[in-house]
């Protein structure tokens, strides 16, 4: 049986959810466009992420400010954000079956475990690992106005 | 002690001091892996006295995980201060910025002397610090709790309704 509690996610909170990880991701692409204080830039994130240059995405011969796994999970977290509003029978199976979201992880520590791999593989995994988990805040937002109705 | 305080409380001084201490403190380097292990803790230490629902309070979570992250922030700011981690990522950053003043680029002195930390770390570079280390801390324990809370919740049996 699927229940409803995540069928409504398109609750205004997403917008502000929407505008604080997508002022992060910017914090990322914007070393390139920080000369000369994207080295102070990169030491904001400098706890978050190892940055290793050779491990990140270049923009115009700088490196981002977040290697490509953490690129992808933050890209993929934006995305879902964004896109979990719109695929609601989805995202009701999935709030309904919440360890699912612990399944997504395994291709990203999968990736991480092993020795050989690519830029393109650390970008994807962690795009799919951050995905699902973006619906679970939206679902706190949603329960949080459903309850604020309730109460009203 | 209110539950959710007392969650976040071991949850992010845990991921506080691990965050503040020298290599281990370096996990978080994994996209925040401390921070988001310590707002997973505070959601299981939640969740473990609650009975089974049908619902998973995910509100809660999220709210557990905002606390471990800002106390986390502050007890990481305050280990790093006594471990003297602070200085050696100002020193890079300094030397990079000098680096750019020699190729012609203007950065004021005042940025320049927020990053020297020859007389040891300025209150200015401690605040930004904090600052920095509590909002994503905070971000990153409030993911951890919502992901603790889906992996903790108990599904109330069919029976039980």
């Amino acid at each position: 049986m699927i229940r409803t509690e995540a069928t409504d996610l398109r609750t205004p909170w997403r917008w502000c959810l929407f505008l604080g990880c997508t002022c992060w991701l910017a914090l990322v692409f914007a070393p390139p466009f920080a000369a000369p204080y994207g080295e102070v830039v990169r030491w904001l994130l400098h706890t978050v992420c190892h940055q290793i240059p050779s491990r990140s995405f270049h923009l115009f011969g700088e490196p981002l400010a977040a290697c490509h796994r953490c690129t992808g999970l933050y890209v993929g977290f934006v995305v879902g954000v964004l896109v979990w509003p719109w695929l609601p029978k989805l995202a009701a199976r999935l709030a309904d079956n919440p360890r699912w979201v612990a399944a997504f992880l395994v291709p990203i520590a999968i990736d991480w475990a092993i020795v050989v791999n690519t830029p393109a593989s650390r970008f994807a995994t962690g795009l799919v690992a951050a995905f699902p988990v973006a619906l679970l805040p939206l679902v706190a937002f949603t329960q949080r106005t459903n309850s604020i109705q309730t109460r009203k | 002690m209110n539950s959710k305080l007392k969650a976040a409380l071991i949850g992010g001084v845990i991921c506080g001091i691990a965050s503040g201490l020298p290599y281990v403190g370096a996990v978080n380097m994994a996209c925040c892996a401390l921070y988001i292990g310590g707002g997973i803790l505070a959601a299981y230490l939640l969740m473990k006295d609650l009975p089974a629902a049908e619902k998973a309070p995910y509100g809660g979570g999220a709210v557990v995980g905002l606390l471990t992250g800002l106390i986390g922030g502050v007890v990481a700011t305050i280990t790093l201060l006594l471990a003297g981690g602070i200085t050696d990522q100002a020193e890079q950053v300094l030397d990079s910025l000098r680096m750019a003043t020699g190729q012609g680029a203007e950065i004021p002195q005042e940025v320049l002397d927020l990053f020297d930390t020859s007389r040891g770390a300025s209150g200015a570079l401690i605040m930004i610090n904090l600052v920095f280390g509590v909002v994503t801390g905070a971000i990153a324990a409030c993911i951890g709790g919502l992901v603790g809370v889906a992996i903790f919740h108990r599904k109330q049996a069919p029976s039980d309704s």
